[in-house]
């Protein structure tokens, strides 16, 4: 096997403990949230401006410093935690952490203005978001699995309590499915289907049960590897897991993380928590939270398992088609905005599982580069549902309509936010999709020409959201509402609408990060599969 | 003896110092982010004509500085974009596009011109005018495949709104028709750009290129493309390109689209959009894939003739004048694509003229019911008749861009038409097209003149119509305009037809070689070795 986790050089690095910082700075500003008392809601929103916008600076720096032509892990930090269980406090990023690094503190930070008007306890409120940005940007960075299962973990209760407790009671959800009975969560927590309690919990037990999967496999991983370590990279390198063992941990870890990456059928729980929650859970949820999921299963499943990984993935590829349909076409039969969203979140989620499912250089750095697209994509248009729910009092769309006269910025916004989300050349995701695309042609050429007839439909469900929105009726109720006017609603925004049309138009910097973190891994795939002739070509291209 | 030259370029800075197309396209854009800012409507309105202005100057200046008698691109501008998928902006014209690019231009000069009153939300209005115009500008110089993808795909937003905001009645059904027709077409296209970036890629990884993906066109040309691959590829751009033209069957999304779309996005639509498509077929299908044309061509020349004959028929049955003038493109771009697929020079020049043509000609005729929609707000043939007693200035461009139309002799339209009869008859195997194409033409000069004649001639059958005023400065300059052109091509076509030689003999050059023949030559060639460079030995 040959070493291809190249480790980093401690030398280049010329902030100490950067990623400490970015992953630190909010953890501290939480804790200095719980001293202020919710009378105080300037100071409250100045120390989370503070925390959160330390980290993006912080994140902005490492992608800046992050040296492509390296590659490997760079940033590391160890601190040694326990010896006797072998577990050490091991950060460090490569060419896919660093991008979601970045992509979490964007989403953090835009998400402390789009909660700004909040008055409900304020406090808890910035703590949980807080909380939550960091526990992501620490699965990002981490290269322990103890750790990483740790922040994963961490990540998922703010979420709980952004729904419980600031979230909004669903519709849509239940005239679609035309049926008001209780499904199974629904009728062991005694809940109904459109509360908001229900997608709280919902939410939680699809995560959790997947968390156990995970953890079984991460403690077999543990227990097989024969040098007692959570350390990925040593086990990585040096690791003697059998065979058989490897099939298994593999499964346990791929299937533990599908949950969350919204895999069919282990998607319900995902549109239902993004209608109750908050806009700035929301943003958070699809943006990045989602896609620990899919980061998750490439940095451990792909990386300690690259044989079971080639063998498993030709059925990822046949199941990621039924992501895109079937996601594409239930968004199309949804009235609620937030659903409409979420539902195409699920379909994108097929794309990114076509490119990981193709494994080679092209099509996984397309995936990786969707990962990040998707984030701002998905982060500007629950910003924007937030905004619209706020003026409007409801997200159905049939009951909005004319809002482009009154709120021409937000329309703007809008229209940017869809176009980047349904592929339109020029966005982010355009690029992405057609590395995909790329990629797997030659591997899966069925489930790729599929996959990319599927636009038609994103693009379908879309417009005519977008039409009927901005474009309908006015609808005489709405008259009050007002568009995005002051400095504080439109930053978020701007920010993310800006970083959409700049790396989708100027990718290049960004691919060629990426590219450096998705080489090893594609290296040790190819390296130890049977050539069929289409990996090893793709993976020349330097 | 080799054919398969490959092209060369010819680059901006050598041709004429300045990077001239860059400016042409992206002018319009950036005068529409000016827009934004602009409070006044007047000054909106000159900034926005000023530089469509300029724009269609600098594309005037084009052809005194082209050359015509070499297929190699020209104007030639290159900067690496995104590297690891080929991406690069490459934009360049030849004798295919030179035309097209002019016709663009100068159809948004008078589209700003015609919208300068009665329009709501004038700033909106015109960002999306300008930002269509720098979109289909793009399409015809991007040589980068990515980069013509890009356009052609940015293009529908604007036109969308076009329709949606400023359309008529039934607005929201035709402009999302619009969108998710041509849309399906793009996305499959995009699979058939996709492979031919593969199949450079496997070419590129035996001859140890030290370019690995592209996706640019002069470097797809080099690649040999196995004729099974050239078959699906040419049916996956057969749909993206069918449905832009559009061909019969998959034109119902046009006639919507036509009457619900404003008339600047009318004549913005026939005149420049359904170009997209042909130019496609001559762009990329002829070139990249000549043995699956050859195959096709017997499928495209019918397809074609049925919708020469289908288009023309169910434009005499309309009510509705917009109506009829979108049947009569279908029928009209038939004779288009009849001409691409005889595959023969003749064929293919009268092709490009006829595309130039039918954008002038198509778009006189919106703008025309446009003049009448301003006045009388209804676009039903019944509600006119006799007008030309009250507008006989009118009466007269009518006649003159209807004569164009049916392809009168003098015109611009005989001159296109007669080309691509002339190359059915010269190419003895598809003589009987002639039959349907020639009945295409006489059933073009029925419905055409019957409008005329319900329109404009009789009596004054509605009181209404008795106090309507002719047409004023603005729109005479308009009609004016699209006659010099008309006549001009009509009585002189000689300096448009020269441009096109050099490419429209480069396309054929590809074609005609038998495949056999084609694949002795790159047998007898070392791998190392391009194409155009063996033919020294």
């Amino acid at each position: 096997m040959p070493l291809v986790l190249r480790l980093p050089m401690q030398e280049k690095q010329m902030i100490a403990s950067l990623l400490s910082i970015i992953l630190f700075a909010p953890f501290v500003g939480a804790a200095v949230l719980f001293l202020i008392s919710n009378d105080h809601p300037n100071k409250i929103k100045a120390v989370t401006l503070l925390s959160g916008g330390i980290s993006l600076l912080g994140s902005v720096l490492l992608l800046y410093l992050f040296d492509h032509q390296t590659g490997g892990f760079q940033f590391i930090e160890r601190y040694r935690w326990s010896d006797e269980l072998g577990i050490s406090f091991y950060i460090g990023v490569d060419g896919i952490g660093a991008p979601m690094v970045l992509a979490s503190s964007l989403l953090m930070f835009a998400g402390i203005f789009v909660s700004w008007h909040i008055v409900d306890r304020l406090r808890e409120f910035y703590i949980n978001l807080l909380v939550l940005g960091s526990a992501t940007m620490g699965v990002y960075m981490s290269l322990d699995l103890f750790f990483l299962f740790f922040f994963y973990e961490l990540s998922v209760i703010p979420m709980y309590l952004f729904i419980a407790m600031w979230g909004r009671h669903t519709k849509g959800y239940l005239d679609m499915q035309g049926n008001p009975e209780r499904d199974s969560v629904g009728f062991v927590f005694n809940f109904n289907q459109s509360s908001k309690e229900y997608a709280a919990m919902k939410l939680t037990l699809y995560i959790s049960a997947g968390a156990v999967a995970a953890l079984l496999g991460i403690l077999l991983v543990y227990v097989h590897s024969g040098l007692h370590t959570f350390d990925l990279l040593a086990i990585a390198q040096r690791g003697t897991l059998s065979s058989g063992m490897k099939e298994i941990c593999f499964l346990l870890i791929f299937l533990g993380f599908a949950p969350i990456a919204a895999i069919w059928p282990f998607h319900s729980w995902s549109p239902v928590g993004y209608a109750a929650a908050p806009a700035a859970a929301s943003m958070m949820h699809a943006g990045v939270l989602k896609k620990l999921g899919h980061f998750s299963m490439i940095r451990i499943a792909f990386t300690l398992f690259p044989e079971a990984t080639a063998k498993w993935m030709p059925v990822v590829a046949v199941v990621c088609v039924v992501n895109i349909l079937y996601g594409g076409l239930v968004a199309f039969l949804q009235k609620d905005i937030k659903f409409v969203v979420g539902y195409s979140s699920v379909a994108h989620m097929g794309y990114i599982f076509l490119g990981m499912a193709s494994l080679n250089l092209m099509s996984l750095t397309g995936a990786v580069f969707f990962l990040f697209a998707d984030a701002m994509a998905m982060g500007l248009l629950f910003a924007l549902a937030g905004h619209l729910y706020r003026e409007t009092k409801t997200l159905d769309i049939p009951s909005l309509g004319g809002l482009a006269k009154k709120m021409p910025f937000v329309a703007t916004m809008f229209v940017i936010g869809s176009a980047a989300s349904f592929g339109l050349p020029g966005g982010m995701n355009f690029i992405a999709e057609i590395m995909v695309f790329l990629g797997s042609l030659n591997r899966y050429p069925i489930q790729t020409v599929l996959a990319a007839m599927a636009i038609t439909i994103t693009w379908a469900y879309y417009f005519r959201m977008i039409r009927t929105i901005f474009f309908g009726e006015d609808n005489p109720k709405l008259s009050m509402a007002s568009d995005a006017k002051s400095f504080v609603q439109r930053f978020p925004l701007v920010l993310l609408a800006a970083m959409i049309l700049f790396f989708g138009l100027f990718p290049s910097p960004f691919i060629q990060i990426i590219q450096s973190g998705v080489m090893p891994i594609v290296e040790r795939t190819i390296s130890e599969v049977p050539d069929d002739g289409t990996i090893a070509k793709l993976g020349e291209v330097k | 003896m080799n054919m398969q030259t490959t092209l060369g370029e010819i680059f901006a800075v050598h041709q004429i110092g300045f990077p001239i197309l860059s400016l042409i396209v992206f002018l319009p854009a950036l005068t529409a982010i000016v827009i934004v800012f602009l409070k006044d409507e007047t000054e909106m309105k000159v900034f926005a004509v000023s530089s469509t202005a300029i724009s269609f100057l600098l594309s005037a200046l084009l052809p005194l500085f082209f050359f015509g008698n070499t297929a190699d691109m020209q104007f030639v501008e290159q900067v690496n974009w995104i590297p690891a998928i080929g991406a690069s902006y490459h934009l360049g014209i030849d004798g295919i596009s030179l035309l097209l690019v002019i016709l663009t231009s100068f159809l948004s000069v008078l589209v700003v011109l015609f919208s300068w009153n009665g329009i709501h939300t004038m700033k909106q209005y015109l960002i999306c005018i300008l930002t269509l115009t720098t979109t289909l500008l793009g399409v015809f110089v991007a040589i980068n495949l990515f980069l013509f993808f890009l356009f052609w795909e940015i293009m529908l937003i604007p036109m969308y709104f076009l329709i949606k905001v400023w359309g008529g009645d039934q607005r929201d059904y035709a402009s999302l028709k619009f969108v998710l027709y041509t849309l399906l077409g793009s996305v499959l296209m995009l699979i058939g750009f996709v492979m031919l970036a593969l199949n450079y890629q496997d070419f590129a990884t035996v001859n140890a290129l030290p370019k690995t993906l592209s996706f640019d066109l002069l470097d797809l040309l080099e690649a040999p493309i196995p004729p099974d691959t050239q078959m699906t590829i040419f049916l996956l751009l057969f749909f993206g390109f069918a449905f832009k033209v559009p061909m019969f069957p998959f034109h119902t999304w046009l006639p919507d689209a036509h009457v619900q779309a404003p008339t600047a996005g009318s004549v913005l639509l026939a005149g420049v959009l359904l170009k997209m498509g042909t130019y496609g077929f001559i762009r990329f299908s002829l070139p990249l894939l000549p043995n699956a044309s050859q195959v096709a061509a017997p499928f495209m020349l019918g397809l074609a003739v049925v919708g020469i004959v289908y288009g023309a028929l169910l434009a005499l049955a309309q009510d509705d004048m917009k109506k009829l003038i979108a049947y009569s493109s279908i029928s009209h771009l038939g004779f288009v694509v009849l001409g691409i697929f005889t595959l023969t020079e003749t064929g293919v020049t009268g092709a490009i003229i006829q595309m130039f043509n039918h954008g002038i000609s198509t778009a006189g005729l919106f703008f025309v019911v446009g003049f009448l929609y301003n006045r009388r707000h209804t676009k039903e043939i019944a509600a006119f008749g006799g007008l030309s007693k009250q507008m006989p200035v009118l009466a007269g461009f009518y006649l003159l861009i209807s004569l164009s139309s049916l392809a009168f002799p003098g015109t611009n339209g005989f001159v296109g038409e007669l080309l691509i009869l002339f190359s059915v008859v010269e190419e003895g195997r598809t003589l009987y097209y002639l039959i349907p194409a020639i009945a295409g033409v006489l059933l073009g000069a029925s419905y055409l003149f019957w409008l005329y004649q319900r329109v404009m001639l009789g009596e004054i059958t509605h009181e209404e119509n008795r106090s309507l005023s002719d047409i004023n400065r603005w729109e005479m300059s308009i009609c004016a305009g699209l006659a010099v052109f008309i006549l001009w091509v009509g009585f002189y076509p000689l300096p448009f037809i020269k441009t096109t030689e050099g490419s429209v003999e480069y396309v054929l050059s590809r074609t005609t070689m038998s495949p056999s023949e084609e694949d002795d030559d790159l047998a007898s060639s070392p791998p190392a070795t391009h194409a155009g460079e063996t033919d020294d030995r």
